[in-house]
Parts: C-alpha cells; sequence; structure tokens
C-alpha cells in the first residue's frame, strides 16, 4: 500500500483484495468486493462480471453520470498512505533492515486509520464500526452473484418500510449509480446515523424511488471479523486463546464454558495487573459467555476504551480462583 | 466488445517498494496465465495507458502471500 493516493483509492482496508473500476480521468465508476464475516461467499465470479459490466455501461456514459459518480470518492483524513502513523508503515519507509517483507498491508492501513479516530477526544469504537456498514443493518440481503439485486428483505426492516422487495434491482442510493455489494456499503457509509437515503431502484421493468429511514444507531457494523480490531484501543498486549480439549479435560471444564488461556502477557497494563502466562480467563467483569478470544477481545474494545478504564478478570491459576482488575 | 468496452488491468498490492517491486510482486504471486496483461504496481503508468487507449481500468488491490 506505499505510495497509494488515498483521496483515490479509499476503501475497507481489512479487506485483503479489493476491486476499482476507474475512467482514464480518475472517475470511480465502482467497487468490488463485499465486506463483513459473510464477504467469502458474498464474492463470485458472476458478481464481478456483472460489476465490470456495469462499470463499462457507466463509462459509456461518463458524461451524464458525473454528479452521481462524484460520491464515490470521499477525502481522505490523510492523503497519502506514508503520511499515517503506524509502525510497519515506519518501517517500510526507513528501509528497515529487520524487516524482510518491505510491505504494508492493506490492514495496516485500516488500523492507522482506526488511531487517528482514537485520536479525538471523543472517541468512541463505534466511530470504527461505522465506516462501512453492510446492506443487512438496512435490511437488505442481495444477491452475490447478480450484485444489487434484492435476494431478501428483513420483516420490521427499514428496507421493508420502505417498500422494497424481493427482485426489486437496486440502481442508486443518494444519487450514486450502484454496480455492486461493495458500493452500495460504500453508499450506505456516507448517510448519517440517525439519516435518511433516497433509493432508486427498478421493479418489473420500472424505476421506483423510495425512502431509508433510518434510525439512530443503525450504522455500526459488527467489528468481529477484522484484524485491524487487534490493535484497537486499549492495546493491551494480551495473547488468550480458547483451552484445548486436553486442557479442558485436566481443568474439569466444559466445552461450551468460557476458558481462554494466556498464552503471553505483553502489556504493561496485563503485567501490572499481576496476569501471568497459563492464567485461565473465567469471566471479564462477570461475564462468562465470551468463549472465542477474539469476542473477548471485542468486548474489551468496545466496552473499556476509555483511557484509565478498568475491568475485572475472574482468573482460574493452579487450582485456585482469584480477581485481577485490569487498569488500562 | 468494441475496444472502449474493454478494461485495463492494473494490479497494486502491498509490496509497494521502490526498485524492482513489480518484478518481485510477480515473482511472488506467482500470475501464470493473465500475467502478460497485467501492469504491475505502476497505477500511473496504468492511468497513462488508460487515456491514451481510452478504456477504463479494473484495478486490484490485493494481498500477496
Amino acid at each position: 500500500m506505499r505510495g497509494v493516493d488515498l483521496d483515490q483509492f479509499q476503501f475497507d482496508f481489512d479487506l485483503s483484495m479489493m476491486i476499482f473500476f476507474v475512467a482514464p480521468d480518475g472517475t470511480v465508476l465502482g467497487r468490488y468486493c463485499a465486506s463483513g464475516a459473510d464477504r467469502h461467499r458474498q464474492n463470485t465470479i458472476a458478481g464481478l462480471r456483472r460489476a465490470a459490466e456495469r462499470a463499462l455501461e457507466l463509462f459509456a456514459r461518463l458524461d451524464e453520470e458525473r454528479a452521481g459518480l462524484a460520491g464515490k470518492k470521499r477525502p481522505s483524513p490523510v492523503a497519502r498512505v506514508e503520511e499515517l502513523e503506524h509502525d510497519r508503515i515506519r518501517k517500510v519507509e526507513t528501509g528497515d533492515p529487520g524487516d524482510d517483507q518491505n510491505c504494508v498491508h492493506c490492514h495496516n492501513v485500516q488500523e492507522a486509520m482506526n488511531a487517528l479516530l482514537e485520536r479525538r477526544r471523543d472517541y468512541h469504537p463505534d466511530l470504527v464500526a461505522a465506516k462501512f456498514p453492510l446492506p443487512e443493518q438496512v435490511g437488505l440481503e442481495i444477491d452475490p452473484d447478480d450484485g444489487v439485486l434484492i435476494a431478501g428483505v428483513r420483516a420490521d426492516s427499514a428496507a421493508a418500510r420502505a417498500g422494497l422487495r424481493v427482485g426489486d434491482r437496486l440502481l442508486r442510493l443518494d444519487g450514486q449509480p450502484l454496480i455492486s455489494i461493495a458500493d452500495v456499503t460504500w453508499a450506505l457509509g456516507a448517510v448519517p446515523d440517525p439519516g435518511r437515503a433516497v433509493l432508486l431502484y427498478e421493479r418489473e421493468g420500472k424505476e421506483r424511488g423510495a425512502e431509508l429511514e433510518l434510525a439512530a444507531g443503525w450504522k455500526p457494523a459488527d467489528l468481529l471479523w477484522r484484524v485491524s480490531v487487534n490493535r484497537m484501543r486499549p492495546f493491551l498486549q494480551l495473547w488468550v486463546e480458547g483451552a484445548d480439549a486436553e486442557e479442558r479435560a485436566s481443568l474439569g471444564i466444559g466445552d461450551q464454558d468460557m476458558a481462554l488461556v494466556v498464552r503471553g502477557v505483553f502489556g504493561p497494563a496485563v503485567r501490572a495487573a499481576g496476569i501471568r502466562k497459563d492464567d485461565v480467563i473465567r469471566a471479564i467483569d462477570g461475564r462468562r459467555d465470551l468463549v472465542d478470544p477474539r469476542r473477548f477481545t471485542l468486548f474489551i474494545r468496545l466496552n473499556h476504551f476509555q483511557r484509565g478504564a478498568s475491568f475485572v478478570l475472574e482468573i482460574l491459576r493452579a487450582g485456585k480462583t482469584l480477581e485481577l482488575t485490569v487498569k488500562t | 466488445m468494441s475496444s472502449r468496452m474493454t478494461l485495463l488491468l492494473a494490479l497494486i498490492c502491498a509490496l509497494g517498494a521502490a526498485g524492482g517491486c513489480a518484478k518481485k510482486l510477480r515473482d511472488r504471486i506467482d500470475d501464470q496465465v493473465a500475467a502478460e496483461r497485467w501492469i504491475y504496481d505502476d497505477y500511473e503508468a496504468a492511468l497513462a495507458r488508460a487515456r491514451t487507449e481510452r478504456k477504463p481500468l479494473f484495478v486490484l488491490f490485493r494481498c500477496v502471500p
């Protein structure tokens, strides 16, 4: 990602692949590659082909589409990747001899973008989570082989209230022509929370309009699938894994019970709290349902992001249960 | 399909280092089939060619394993 113009190429940097269709004058015609935990199912060859066909159609009438296409770029907080603060970017920029990859990954950019948000006084993890809202958050399931064809409408959702139905084909959102699921996500990212979005869609060969009324809190998406979550605030440097079958058997802990084994304690806050390697975390703030270590990490990011925040871990160590308080 | 209705292919990735990057990139991703059609890691060159040929670009960002 070194040297990439972020005003030109903004996308969900937690993805390992992204496609842009770009006119020779730099106008972005559209994007391809879906976000979210279900992204692998949503990226299909058929869907990519349809997106490319639609991009070419837009290119053929570029002059008349310029106003709508303008929304496909938004100013980036920084213009170029090398202006972001991140240890990986610094290593690449300085030619660190210990860095054999010489590589700035897309998720490194996302981590640095998150850090920009985290430096704000009014930081909240929802600022990160709201950047790329998914169609399902407004109640839409989109056919991945088409990219804009509605395959499902969740009852009592904003999409249902707007009158959208299975078989409708999305054409524009707030004036932006849509070629793919990624385009829908990008266009939704510009809609306020709470807010309203104007949709143009096709039903039985006729174009129709609708308004999505989006209630407060509609926008933050689940962060769990994102690699960049591991570097969000607080950055505790605590390495935990779910106990394996052998460990569970020796501890007498059931398969479905929370048992996160501490594999490494690196950060000052977790060291100061007295956490040790091989401790088994049985609860955090009384929660015993965070069986997945990624969900445990995310719980801390979402609930203890403020400086000076603290949380309590219930720990099993050498057959004894103890409580440790971590101050971030 | 007319020449206006095709896409130029440009591939940009994490290996953004100067000097020999394009070759390093091609070696790492080991493209067997489409290699001759791609412009590797040089968006400005791709854009210049797009202007000359009046074709839109298919720009692929991908993570190199």
